[in-house]
């Protein structure tokens, strides 16, 4: 007979973490968005137990040790009972989130759930009808940061086991994007001989080799406005000779981005008429969270957002939008004004030329210190990157000009 | 930029209309009031920054239906190019054409504008007469305003811009404030956290609930088994509580049965077989017991018989009956006594009545007289008569003595009369004595001799008279003691030995005085006399002295004399004393004799002596009666003694009809002793019988023996004691076989309700119904605790199970992190929004200063440069407005003056040159047009020139537009820079 395992691999749940960049969301929506890390959870539980996998990999960050709920570990607890009670296996480490020594509850897994419990790569074995079909391998982040390179830890063992899989939580060296933990080359994964890298730690989902697999399956709820778009879990069927991966989207809402362009619209009204005609096509699945850009080469858009009334506009959409079962809810508005009279050159010897020559040079740290220093709120506050500094800065300048210029 | 032709289509009065200005760079433009210069003006502006709709059409021609036209410009960057507006196309939008035939938008205008809008332009590039008022107001703040005002929009404009911002930002925050939204949201933040602090709190007590639960579970569990164990021994102990009767009775016939021998030896039918041998006894022991009967009744017989005859003292009777002749001899006897008796006690009176010293015969029986008294008594009698004499004699000299000195006390008291005085005769001495000392001591010597030889007389005397004492008292002491020796009495012996002391003591005392006398005697005798007295005198005192010599020698006579019988007194008073002592003593020893004797008292002791003799034979027949009377009483006491015997043997035997007399008493006696013989024959014949029957007795006795031993063999075989015994071991034997049997029944009654095990330890230690009872009470107890432990341990589990099962479902932590992370979002939100506003306030501050900084000090270079070529020097300096005060200059004279100060000539020159200066300034690299609407209007002629001079210096730089209507300047132009709207432009009325 052919041996064959077929498993889900899924990391970096994050249950329970709170969204970023949502704020003033009504209550059901509220609800709705607080639960969305555990419905994705249960779709993934719904999902192994549809497709009878054989066992599920969880490659860290299960829950967030410094937001630690309860309830995060509570649900796991319930869908790992779920996923016994139709005899799937689950093998789990722990990563930079939710490492061990920062646990502070208690909780017992069920015996179909295979820890790796401590920062030494083990290996487990799975059975099938007294088959050994695969070996396990994989670490636990006992510390908050593993920085060692854990890779060369990693060997094959016990080579008549037709299957060997290796769970990794941490980055590629190169990547700088995220903090690098139990960094690796590609290269050295390669050499391995490994029949999977179920890799973890990483939002984007990605593939990075097909042979063998190594694979990144991103985490399975988008939580801010930069994981946009489907997530989910990689559907992996092994047989000899064979590798198939199939991704299963699991978010309960998708985060989205949307450009609209409002250069013909000359009144507000005309701009709202646009938006929802636009939303309308979205014809989405799942709730959307989106972050809409409003393009206009017309200087109005500025005005409008100076007085506010874009956002009040958006607040209309998004109270007639949420009310839909697939809601939308337009969480952030950016403006972005291509007229050319905006940028027209202010650089002369008058006022305002000497406002743009000053905006080049201006810091407003310095004046934005009584807020961010402030004794109460720089708990908080997050400091203003540089990007966001120009931001201000641009929005600042918009609005000098804006009221300069006005009637 | 220059404008070099303007083409009106149709603008207010104008239509139709072409000017030139492309000749010269600086233009006058002369026209009349209502010309149309400011129409012009606006027109101009129309093309280059546009109107809004209202404004174009209140331009719109009356006579044209064409609103618009062409402005041809020369632009430095990009050539000459022509803009055009039309009111009704392009809602009044440029559309430029340039050389290259290309057309641009309005956009492209703008930025050819470098951004100037019309209101800026205006400002700059344009002024007008009507401005020139307002500089002598200007402040410093007025200045910034005109500064900035012409940059842009004026420094109101940014300070309302600032406020507003202001507003905004504290709107957002204030660092200590508490309404602002973001310190609202922080508090809402701060409140947050907190609460989520609590909730982690709580979610972090879900490992002390989950232990608890777990030791809670195991404490239900282990009291749960408790529970079951303790019911399990109350079920047993309520069944031993159920089988405790049967258990106590099953204990009692075990008990029993051991009391019962663990085996019973018994004949077979013993019983019967016992009837059957005692049905033989029976008449046995009848024939026994009447043998037994008749040889008691003989036996009680004797013994009454036996027992009388003990009861009688027949060796006390017959002792009786033989004394009775003796007590008639003693009756006879006492009588002869008693007469006896009565013959002498008449004899005793008689003989006391004769002697009449009233003494009686019952004193006589006391009366004593002991074998010496009769000496003492006669002794006694001796002394009295002794006495008697001696006083008498005593006496007699007495008197004799007494009358002998009263003759001699006599004598004495003559020559007492007769004697010289002591003082006379010490004279009469002195004188003899120195005389007559010689003579005096032959004298004296003869006078010793004279008186030694008186005094041998005196002695010899005086011895004879003691001798003489001695001799009587001796005499008499012989004669008393031969008295004495003969009376045998005491008292005379004594009278003897007291005279023969009594004339010792008088001899010893005559002999005492003589010698007293003898050494008086020789010690007297010398004396002397030495006195020298004359013959005469001496013979006269001699005679005195010797007349009284002798009276004295007489009176000293007489004085011894006198002694001599005071001695012989005081000798005889002694002896009176002496005498009188003794005869004391023996009246004493009478009166001692008398209160012993009292019959005494009445008898001269004279007579005692004889009374004695008297005495001593009555006494004697006194004691021959007492004698007769004592012998008397001891017949009596041997009759009554018989007596009392009889009468005590009656009383003992107690006799019926008990005779009284002492007589019949004794034929009762005799009787009696009759009778005990009788009655010992009877006694000796019964005891025949009695053999007799005893033999008999004995016969029967075998027979019944043999029975009885039968009987015992079969009780022995039983191993009975008797035949009760053997009953009771019957009985024994069948009780045993009984309760084995109801044993057994009981052990099997509960053989299914106990293992053996439990049987029998029940059996063995059978429980008290008490101590079950109280150990199930105990029980109860216990359980009841248990439960009741188990109850609240369930309670608290199940509360704590709800509790724990509300952490595991509780969604408040969740949601206030959730909540937390979005208010935190907020927060960032607003805190970015606070930084834009903020930002934006600052850089306008920031800008504000720098363009002020930069701009003021060129404006007022250049307005000091065209205000000194205004005022042809007058004035070399301008000051900016500093605070309050207003602009300065500086006259030539170096004294400053403020712009009130000023004239109003002046100051408007120095309006001029700051717009001039401002213009210039701020179009540097601008290069606008200039247009200015009749500004000098209040210039002199010379002051005219001066600023068509300077307008002609900037013209080289920047196209100027003049407008005026004053024909006074335009004299000053030259032609080729003039242009007369009227003349040249037909004017079209409306």
């Amino acid at each position: 007979m052919e041996k064959k395992i077929s498993f889900i691999h899924a990391a970096d749940l994050h249950l329970d973490s709170p969204f970023k960049g949502l704020s003033d969301v009504e209550e059901t929506l509220f609800q709705e968005i607080r639960q969305s890390t555990f419905t994705a959870l249960n779709n993934l539980v719904a999902a192994a137990i549809k497709r009878k996998v054989d066992f599920i990999l969880l490659v860290g960050d299960l829950f967030d040790n410094e937001k630690q709920s309860l309830k995060a570990q509570i649900s796991l607890r319930n869908a790992f009972q779920e996923l016994q009670r139709h005899q799937i296996e689950v093998y789990l480490s722990y990563g930079n989130h939710d490492f061990i020594d920062g646990n502070i509850y208690p909780i017992t897994y069920p015996d179909n759930v295979h820890i790796f419990s401590d920062e030494q790569v083990q290996s487990y074995l799975y059975t099938k009808e007294n088959t050994s079909l695969a070996k396990i391998y994989g670490f636990s982040y006992e510390r908050r940061a593993v920085t060692e390179r854990k890779i060369e830890e990693y060997e094959k063992e016990d080579t008549d086991t037709p299957f060997h899989i290796a769970m990794l939580h941490g980055s590629i060296e190169s990547n700088t994007e995220h903090d690098t933990y139990a960094p690796f080359k590609l290269g050295e994964l390669v050499e391995k001989d490994m029949d999977y890298w179920a890799l973890g730690h990483i939002h984007g989902r990605e593939v990075l080799k097909e042979k063998p697999m190594i694979v990144y399956p991103g985490n399975i709820q988008g939580r801010n406005r930069k994981e946009i778009g489907a997530k989910g879990c990689y559907y992996v069927e092994l047989s000899e000779g064979k590798q198939t991966i199939e991704f299963i989207s699991l978010h309960a809402i998708e985060f989205q981005r949307a450009t609209i362009d409002l250069s013909e619209c000359e009144t507000i009204h005309q701009v709202e008429r646009a938006i929802i005609n636009q939303l309308r096509e979205l014809n989405n699945f799942v709730p959307q969270l989106l972050d809409v850009t409003l393009i206009s080469n017309h200087h109005n858009i500025i005005e409008w957002k100076n007085e506010h009334l874009l956002e009040e506009m958006i607040e209309i959409i998004n109270e007639s939008f949420t009310q839909q079962k697939n809601w939308i809810y337009v969480f952030r508005c950016t403006v972005k004004n291509t007229s050319p009279s905006s940028e027209i050159s202010l650089k002369g010897e008058h006022f305002l030329g000497e406002l743009t020559t000053k905006l080049e040079h201006f810091s407003p740290i310095d004046y934005l210190d009584e807020l961010f220093q402030h004794k109460d709120a720089r708990k908080y506050l997050e400091m203003l990157t540089k990007e966001d500094e120009e931001m201000v800065k641009k929005e600042a300048y918009e609005l000098v000009i804006h009221e300069l210029m006005k009637e | 930029m220059k404008i070099l032709q303007a083409t009106i289509y149709g603008f207010g009065k104008w239509v139709d209309y072409d000017i030139d200005f492309s000749k010269t760079s600086f233009i006058t433009i002369y026209g009349e009031n209502e010309s149309g210069k400011t129409t012009l003006q606006n027109f101009i502006r129309f093309m280059l920054f546009g109107l809004p709709p209202k404004q174009r059409k209140f331009y719109q021609p009356k006579t044209s239906n064409k609103m618009g036209g062409q402005l041809t410009v020369h632009d430095h960057d990009v050539g000459t190019y022509t803009i055009e507006r039309l009111s009704d196309t392009r809602n009044g939008g440029a559309l430029c054409f340039t050389a290259d035939g290309s057309e641009h938008d309005e956009v492209w205008l703008q930025e050819r504008l470098h951004g100037i809008d019309e209101k800026t332009y205006q400002a700059i590039f344009s002024f007008s007469a009507t401005d020139l008022n307002r500089i002598q107001d200007i402040k410093e703040e007025d200045v910034s305003e005109v500064l900035l005002g012409i940059g842009l929009t004026g420094s109101t404009r940014i300070h309302a811009i600032e406020k507003k911002l202001d507003q905004r930002i504290s709107d957002y925050f204030k660092p200590y404030g508490k309404n602002p939204v973001i310190n609202q949201q922080l508090t809402k933040l701060t409140q947050l956290h907190k609460q989520l602090t609590e909730m982690k709190r709580e979610d972090a007590s879900y490992r002390e609930k989950k232990n608890t639960i777990l030791s809670l579970e195991e404490g239900i569990d282990s009291v749960t088994q408790e529970i079951k164990e303790q019911k399990k021994k109350q079920y047993l102990l309520e069944k031993i509580l159920q089988a405790l009767p049967q258990v106590e009775e099953h204990s009692r016939h075990q008990n029993r049965l051991t009391e019962l021998p663990d085996t019973i030896s018994f004949p077979e039918k013993g019983i019967d077989r016992l009837e059957a041998l005692k049905d033989r006894l029976y008449p046995l022991k009848s024939d026994l017991k009447g043998i037994e009967n008749s040889k008691a009744r003989y036996i009680q017989e004797q013994q009454v018989l036996t027992s009388k005859n003990n009861q009688f003292a027949i060796g006390e009777a017959v002792k009786l009956f033989t004394d009775h002749s003796r007590y008639q001899n003693q009756i006879q006897e006492q009588l002869n006594i008693q007469e006896q008796v009565n013959k002498l006690n008449e004899e005793i009176t008689t003989k006391l009545n004769e002697l009449n010293i009233g003494i009686q015969m019952k004193e006589l029986l006391d009366l004593h007289l002991p074998f010496h008294l009769e000496k003492e008594w006669n002794d006694l009698k001796n002394e009295v008569e002794k006495q008697k004499t001696e006083m008498e004699t005593n006496k007699e000299n007495k008197h004799l003595q007494e009358a002998k000195q009263a003759l001699i006390e006599q004598e004495l008291q003559d020559i007492q009369v007769n004697l010289l005085s002591s003082d006379k005769r010490k004279e009469l001495e002195e004188v003899l004595d120195s005389y007559k000392e010689n003579k005096l001591l032959l004298a004296l010597q003869k006078e010793t001799v004279e008186k030694q030889a008186k005094w041998k007389k005196t002695k010899r005397q005086t011895n004879k008279r003691i001798g003489f004492v001695l001799g009587f008292s001796v005499v008499i002491s012989i004669l008393f003691g031969m008295l004495a020796f003969l009376s045998d009495n005491l008292i005379l012996l004594n009278i003897t030995v007291l005279s023969i002391l009594i004339g010792a003591a008088q001899w010893v005392n005559g002999k005492k005085s003589i010698q007293n006398m003898e050494a008086m005697l020789t010690n007297t005798g010398e004396s002397h006399a030495k006195t020298l007295i004359t013959e005469n005198d001496r013979n006269k005192a001699e005679e005195l002295l010797l007349m009284d010599q002798e009276l004295k020698r007489e009176q000293d006579l007489l004085l011894d004399k006198l002694r001599d019988s005071d001695l012989q007194l005081n000798q005889l008073n002694e002896q009176k004393m002496l005498i009188e002592k003794r005869d004391r003593d023996i009246q004493q020893k009478i009166s001692s004799h008398q209160n012993m004797y009292s019959f005494l008292a009445n008898i001269d002791v004279i007579y005692w002596p004889e009374l004695y003799l008297s005495l001593k034979t009555i006494l004697q027949d006194v004691k021959r009666v007492g004698e007769l009377k004592m012998l008397e009483t001891e017949i009596q006491k041997h009759i009554e003694n018989f007596k009392e015997r009889v009468s005590a043997f009656f009383q003992k035997y107690d006799f019926e009809n008990s005779p009284k007399t002492l007589q019949t008493r004794l034929e009762r006696i005799e009787l009696e002793i009759e009778a005990f013989r009788v009655r010992e024959k009877q006694i000796e014949q019964i005891s025949v019988m009695l053999r007799e029957l005893d033999k008999e007795l004995d016969e029967r006795r075998i027979q019944f023996e043999t029975v009885n031993k039968e009987i015992s063999l079969l009780l022995d075989f039983a191993n009975a004691t008797d035949e009760e015994d053997f009953y009771q071991k019957s009985k024994q034997l069948t009780e045993k076989e009984d309760l084995i049997y109801r044993c057994e029944k009981i052990k099997e009654q509960f053989s299914s309700f106990f293992t053996v095990e439990e049987w029998d330890q029940l059996i063995n230690q059978p429980p008290k119904l008490s101590s079950i009872e109280i150990e199930l009470s105990e029980l109860d107890k216990v359980v009841l605790e248990l439960e009741e432990s188990l109850e609240s341990k369930r309670q608290r589990l199940a509360q704590i199970t709800i509790e724990f099962q509300r952490l595991e479902t509780s969604e408040m932590y969740s949601v206030t992190l959730h909540q937390f992370q979005m208010e935190q979002e907020k927060l960032m939100r607003q805190a970015r929004e606070w930084a834009i506003q903020k930002t934006a306030r600052e850089l306008l501050t920031e800008t504000k200063g720098n363009f002020r900084d930069k701009y003021l000090s060129k404006v007022l270079e250049q307005t000091t440069h065209f205000f000194q070529l205004l005022t042809e020097n007058a004035y070399i300096h301008v000051y900016p407005p500093a605070e309050e005060k207003p602009f300065i200059v500086e006259r030539k004279d170096r004294i400053r003056f403020t712009v009130q100060e000023l004239s109003q000539g002046t100051i408007n020159q120095l309006y001029v040159s700051l717009r001039l200066a401002i213009s210039t300034v701020m179009s540097e690299n601008l290069h606008m047009p200039f247009i200015i609407d009749d500004a000098f209007v209040h210039f002199d002629v010379e002051r005219n020139d001066r600023v068509i001079q300077i307008l002609e210096q900037i013209a080289s730089r920047h196209q100027i537009l003049f407008f005026t209507c004053r024909q006074d300047i335009i004299s000053q132009i030259s032609d080729k820079n003039l242009l007369r709207l009227t003349k040249v432009v037909p004017l079209v009325e409306n």
